[in-house]
């Protein structure tokens, strides 16, 4: 009898395999007419310059604050799923814990962390 | 054991190849709408009511120059559109297609595995699919690409924490997070879209946003972006995007009728695997019909959307179902 991980990690290689093999299904099939500026970046016919890696602040301020709520939620889910056998008691300790995110959520909403301009 | 072993070898190959012609026959679903809807007939040319269609597509994809462009990270710019798929796949595994059936003396489970913590594993993989798209908009050194990857990224963490609050509710009233523990508990419970309507929303509309699907497809927006992530890639490669895409598509309805429908409970009339297929069905018919009707949003409205309203509305349903849950209401 397999137990459920093997049988995920069995799926799991045979998913990537295949989609690894298809990867390659246009070198095989596709012509190879090299020539021109096929290979030149597009954009819009300007002229790139190398090397393109930079953006905005803004990006690392939503993954950061993604970081620190959604470790937050995380730790629910256990909690979540034996919750009718913690009756009371465990709604109170988790409503004590999610007061505490509701008032870093509301600090960070009220500096204007989430308004994109 | 040999048994076992070939039920499950057959079980991957059916999964896999009933995903890639199910996404096959999504585009043409999704264009044969789009042009009634549009009041046009869509392509119908290639076969009897152009049911071709995909396999020429797909034919004309794998026959076109694979480029590589000059600038472009060679090896990730290979493995990322591979890495997108591979998590597109990934996350059907915990999906039960259908009520066990008996076969050869045993008892075969349409899923591939029912491991205790399904749905993590569900959501695990479909937050992976963000780096292949990223990495694919990083590698191509592209201006649009990386705008269109980094804008993919913020967006899909960003509807990912309303998603995983807004499933919260189904895992307290479920009392677990196997999947198949999931329809079961409906089974008893009657189906949780009735209790959990609020959540549902939410889900579905974060579940648009995580497929980058219209009114949410900012990171391909092509009046600003050409085509966003995949700018730069031809041939094969970009019809794998495609790919993830639809699979995306498919398995996050399959989710949203796992956890809010029932999954395949229906009247006996039809057999399970039916009734689960035809909820998709429905799911995906929403998703074609939303992308008709809805014009995109603009970027920092689409932010804020989520921070503001979908992340305070899901967590306020949460305490409210945890309420009831633990008897305090």
């Amino acid at each position: 009898m397999f137990t459920n991980y093997t049988a995920l990690l069995i799926y799991f290689i045979v998913a990537f395999l295949s989609a690894f093999g298809m990867s390659f299904i246009s070198n095989l099939l596709g012509p190879q007419a090299p020539g021109g500026l096929k290979k030149a970046t597009y954009e819009s016919g300007i002229a790139p310059e190398a090397p393109v890696g930079y953006f905005s602040v803004r990006f690392y301020r939503v993954a950061m604050f993604f970081m620190i709520f959604d470790v937050a939620v995380m730790a629910l889910y256990p909690w979540a799923i034996s919750l009718t056998d913690l009756r009371q008691a465990g709604f109170e300790k988790a409503v004590f814990f999610l007061v505490i995110v509701a008032f870093a959520f509301a600090y960070v909403w009220n500096r204007g962390g989430f308004q994109w301009d | 054991m040999i048994l076992q072993l070939v039920i499950l070898i057959v079980k991957v190959i059916l999964l896999i190849s009933l995903l890639m012609l199910g996404f096959a026959y999504t585009t043409l679903f999704e264009r044969r709408l789009l042009g009634f809807f549009q009041l046009r007939l869509g392509p119908n040319r290639v076969g009897p009511f152009g049911l071709m269609q995909p396999l020429a597509d797909g034919l004309k994809m794998a026959l076109k120059e694979d480029l590589m462009p000059a600038l472009a990270d060679k090896s990730v710019f290979r493995l990322a559109p591979v890495f997108s798929l591979f998590a597109a796949l990934c996350v059907d595994a915990v999906i039960p297609f259908g009520a066990p059936i008996h076969l050869f003396g045993t008892a075969i489970s349409l899923d591939i595995a029912n491991p205790s913590i399904g749905l993590l594993i569900a959501f695990a993989f479909s937050s992976l699919g963000i780096y292949g798209i990223v990495l694919g908009g990083w590698a191509s050194q592209n201006k649009y690409s990386l705008l269109g990857g980094i804008r993919a990224s913020a967006q899909m963490i960003s509807y990912e924490l309303a998603m995983g609050l807004s499933v919260m509710g189904v895992l307290m009233l479920a009392h677990t997070a196997s999947m198949e523990g999931i329809v079961l508990a409906q089974k008893a419970h009657g189906w949780f879209f009735v209790p959990e309507i609020i959540p549902f929303l939410i889900y579905y509309i974060t579940a648009f946003a995580e497929t980058n699907r219209t009114p949410f497809d900012l990171p391909e927006a092509e009046s600003e972006l050409v085509a966003g992530y995949h700018t730069e890639y031809s041939g094969f490669r970009f019809a794998m995007y495609y790919i993830a895409e639809y699979i995306n598509m498919i398995t996050v309805s399959g989710i949203a009728v796992t956890l809010f429908f029932g999954g395949w409970l229906g009247p006996s009339f039809l057999p399970p695997i039916i009734w689960f297929l035809l909820k998709v069905g429905v799911s995906m018919f929403v998703f074609v019909w939303v992308r008709a009707t809805f014009p995109r949003f603009r970027y920092d409205k689409l932010m804020s959307f989520g921070w503001k309203y979908l992340v305070p509305a899901a967590l306020v349903y949460f305490v409210a179902t945890a309420a009831f849950v633990s008897g305090v209401l």
